[in-house]
């Protein structure tokens, strides 16, 4: 006794398969290579790309806020702390407030 | 770093057949070499096969389905958080993959027992080892004539020995909805037994 129950010993019984049907065959396995490396790609793509996209669209949010900010930030002085307080909405990492902190 | 070739992956070289599930992901997570995924796809994709037949009743299918659910584990592989072990969560994404499958293209009318227009009010409790213990040839048969989604969640209980709580997390059902679906799955089974093999 293998200590399986019925349902364990499902497999064992038909090669590896419970309905009898045998093994993945293996062009599906090769096909499951052949998509890991497409999806590899594929990731490469947004790993290169995503994060460009993110700050594409984050800065047409910017413009875009800063157009409709009454004119305010068009002419942001980044030296000028007070200015930076006016950051536009959506700017999440607050880097011009990073940088005012670094000087 | 250990980077194996998929050649030598293939042949269990190197001794990395013998590392651990976690290991592999841990490892191909840190090196994005496609050998350490290739040995989990070699691993699992024949049981995950074998459990998308036994429910799509198509090979093709089958085949298709282990290829999507195979892409599913890549992608979200950086999500599986070793809460549990990786064939438990390799078998929940199989079998909701399958159902799921079912559902959309409406395969079968009735997935579970308890979906039925009228299931029976008051379900006896079979006790385990009448499944547990059947024959292997009968239980087969049995399986085959019970809905799909009993037969899915005898799997996971029976065969992965999956916990309620994680039956229920991955059908995203309560666990008493769980409990309530496996009484009714084992009732069916009983029931189908009997009908089939009570005069033999």
């Amino acid at each position: 006794m293998s200590g399986k129950n019925s349902f364990q010993r499902l497999d064992e019984d038909t090669g590896g398969s419970s309905s009898g049907r045998g093994a993945p065959p293996e062009f599906v396995r090769e096909n499951v290579t052949g998509s890991i490396k497409f999806i590899e790609y594929i990731g490469k793509i947004v790993e290169l790309y995503l994060p460009n996209l993110f700050n594409t669209i984050k800065e047409i949010t910017n413009s875009g806020s800063t157009e409709n900010h009454e004119g305010k930030n068009d002419n942001v002085d980044p030296l000028n702390p007070s200015d930076l307080d006016n950051d536009p909405p959506g700017d999440i990492e607050g880097g011009a407030k990073s940088d005012h902190n670094y000087r | 770093m250990e980077t194996p070739s998929i050649k030598n992956v293939r042949k269990g070289k190197g001794g990395i057949s013998k590392k651990s599930d976690s290991e592999l992901i841990k490892r191909y997570l840190e090196s994005r070499d496609s050998a350490y995924f290739s040995m989990l796809y070699n691993k699992y994709s024949g049981k995950i096969y074998s459990k998308c037949i036994s429910l799509l009743k198509n090979e093709a299918l089958a085949q298709d389905a282990t290829q999507d659910i195979f892409i599913k584990i890549y992608l979200n592989l950086t999500k599986f958080s070793e809460r549990s072990k990786f064939s438990t969560w390799v078998y929940s994404i199989t079998y909701n993959y399958c159902i799921d499958f079912l559902r959309r293209k409406k395969k079968e009318k009735n997935l579970f027992s308890d979906e039925m227009e009228n299931p029976p009010d008051i379900v006896e409790d079979v006790p385990d080892n009448e499944l547990l213990e059947m024959e292997v040839s009968r239980l087969k048969v049995v399986l085959e004539k019970v809905p799909v989604g009993d037969k899915a969640i005898l799997l996971m209980k029976y065969q992965d020995e999956m916990s309620i709580k994680e039956i229920a997390a991955a059908l995203d059902k309560s666990e008493s909805a769980i409990k309530m679906k496996i009484k009714r799955a084992k009732h069916k089974a009983q029931k189908i037994y009997k009908e089939i093999f009570s005069n033999i």
